[in-house]
């Protein structure tokens, strides 16, 4: 499912889930339909009517209704309403059952949260981390520092006297720093911006 | 290839629309035309273009539906239709980026493909069905003709239409919006046309083809001009699956 959801305007829902049908492999027509109607999107319309709401819940139930062995969503909850953003959520956190895998790239990293066991992290084409989410978590930690020391790590805000960075867990207790867990967005924020002023974090 | 079928439904209803009409235009004409055309007889700037001996073969059912149908009306059409057929086929999936729906279900050769040879089908059966189209009148309306001559025709509109298909195709693959490739179809139509009135390019016009001007002359289809359009056409395919292949979209 790429980030741009183009669908054929043209197309009425009930044509498209047929021509869907045509090109994918394995592909379960009545399950698409199921999922369209949980949507509440009527089938009678044509595509090119719907919302762009409405345009990526049609395009997640043809995504869906597929027999995938790797599903790769690109910014799948993009235009939908919270509730709508938690249901299809919880359907993808329910596909990766069996030998199926899911792909999930976004910038919404609460999102990522919620449906990720493993994640990585991307800046510029290059991973930066990569591993279980509560690994990545335990990993790195926040220590604060007087003004003006000079330590590894990403310098993430000051305070009047002190500097506060986001260092390696191990890195705080070989220099017997003393340190605090951070959330998840906050080591996404240093390992990036950390990359782009090229501090070594490792 | 119900896809693409559906996709293009409206150009093909519509272009067998106005082929048919085209048609009843022409040929339930035939006394019209001639009492019109007798009725200029005298004029010499008339004489000039229409000679006696023109007028009279026009009163035979035969000539006057191969020259008036093939050799003018349909035969004029038969390019044009060809990239009517062709030329949204890849670029309106460019431009409306609809083309990522499909690339991340199917392989680009057999998107390739498969759009070709539909667009091919359906530029055939609106080929066949113009072509076929005097004979079923003359059935219908009693009148005497000359039938074998109605596959010679059919064989030379076809492949006259693929050859700008095919050509349509290629642009269609090549630029990322519809009013580009039309142009560009068109232009070179155009230009081939312009071109082969110089006498070492003449076989860039492709119209003389079009029209059967070997039906009429040899009755015969142009044998040597049919295998070169064949070539062509594999060749023009060939690079357009190449261009297509490699097109970031």
């Amino acid at each position: 499912m790429p980030d741009g959801k183009e669908l054929y305007g043209s197309y009425t829902e009930e044509k498209m889930v047929k021509v869907s049908k045509e090109l994918t492999e394995r592909f379960d027509e009545k399950k698409c339909v199921a999922y369209v109607e949980r949507f509440q999107i009527p089938l009678n319309e044509k595509v090119s009517s719907l919302s762009s709401g409405q345009t990526t819940q049609l395009y997640l139930s043809i995504a869906f209704s597929q027999d995938a062995e790797l599903y790769i969503f690109g910014e799948p909850t993009w235009g939908l309403d919270p509730i709508v953003r938690s249901q299809v959520l919880e359907m993808i956190r329910d596909l990766p059952l069996g030998d199926r895998s899911v792909l999930y790239t976004s910038h919404i990293l609460s999102e990522v949260e919620k449906v990720a066991d493993k994640v990585a992290i991307m800046n510029k084409g290059k991973i930066l981390d990569m591993g279980y989410l509560d690994e990545i978590k335990e990993k790195y930690c926040a220590v604060t520092v007087p003004m003006g020391s000079e330590i590894d790590g990403y310098k993430y805000k000051s305070t009047k006297n002190e500097d506060v960075y986001v260092v390696t867990r191990d890195y705080a207790i070989s220099n017997n720093l003393e340190y605090t867990p951070v959330p998840f967005e906050v080591v996404f924020e240093a390992l990036v911006m950390g990359n782009n002023n090229s501090i070594n974090m490792q | 290839m119900r896809k693409e079928f559906y996709d293009m439904k409206v150009r093909f209803i519509g272009v067998l629309i106005v082929t048919t009409t085209l048609f009843f235009v022409v040929a339930p004409f035939q006394r019209f035309t001639i009492s019109m055309l007798e009725g200029y007889s005298g004029n010499p700037q008339i004489e000039k273009f229409l000679p006696g001996a023109m007028l009279n073969k026009l009163k035979e059912w035969d000539f006057y539906i191969n020259s008036q149908w093939y050799g003018k009306n349909f035969g004029q059409m038969v390019g044009i239709i060809g990239i009517i057929m062709a030329f949204p086929l890849f670029a309106r999936e460019f431009e409306n980026e609809t083309i990522m729906f499909l690339l991340v279900r199917k392989p680009r050769k057999w998107i390739y493909f498969n759009k070709l040879f539909t667009g091919a089908v359906a530029t055939s059966i609106v080929m066949l069905v113009g072509s076929i189209l005097p004979a079923i009148y003359s059935a219908v309306a009693g009148k005497e003709y000359n039938y074998p001559v109605v596959p010679k025709f059919m064989v030379q509109s076809i492949f006259g239409a693929l050859l700008w298909y095919c050509v349509g195709v290629f642009f269609s693959v090549l630029f990322s919006d519809q009013v580009k490739p039309l142009l560009a179809s068109l232009g070179l139509l155009a230009l081939t046309t312009t071109a082969g009135l110089i006498k070492a390019l003449k076989f860039l016009n492709t119209f003389p083809y079009q029209l059967g001007v070997s039906i009429f002359e040899k009755d015969s289809v142009d044998f040597w001009y049919t295998l070169g359009i064949i070539v062509v056409c594999v060749v023009i395919t060939w690079i357009g699956y190449l261009v297509f292949e490699r097109k970031e979209v």
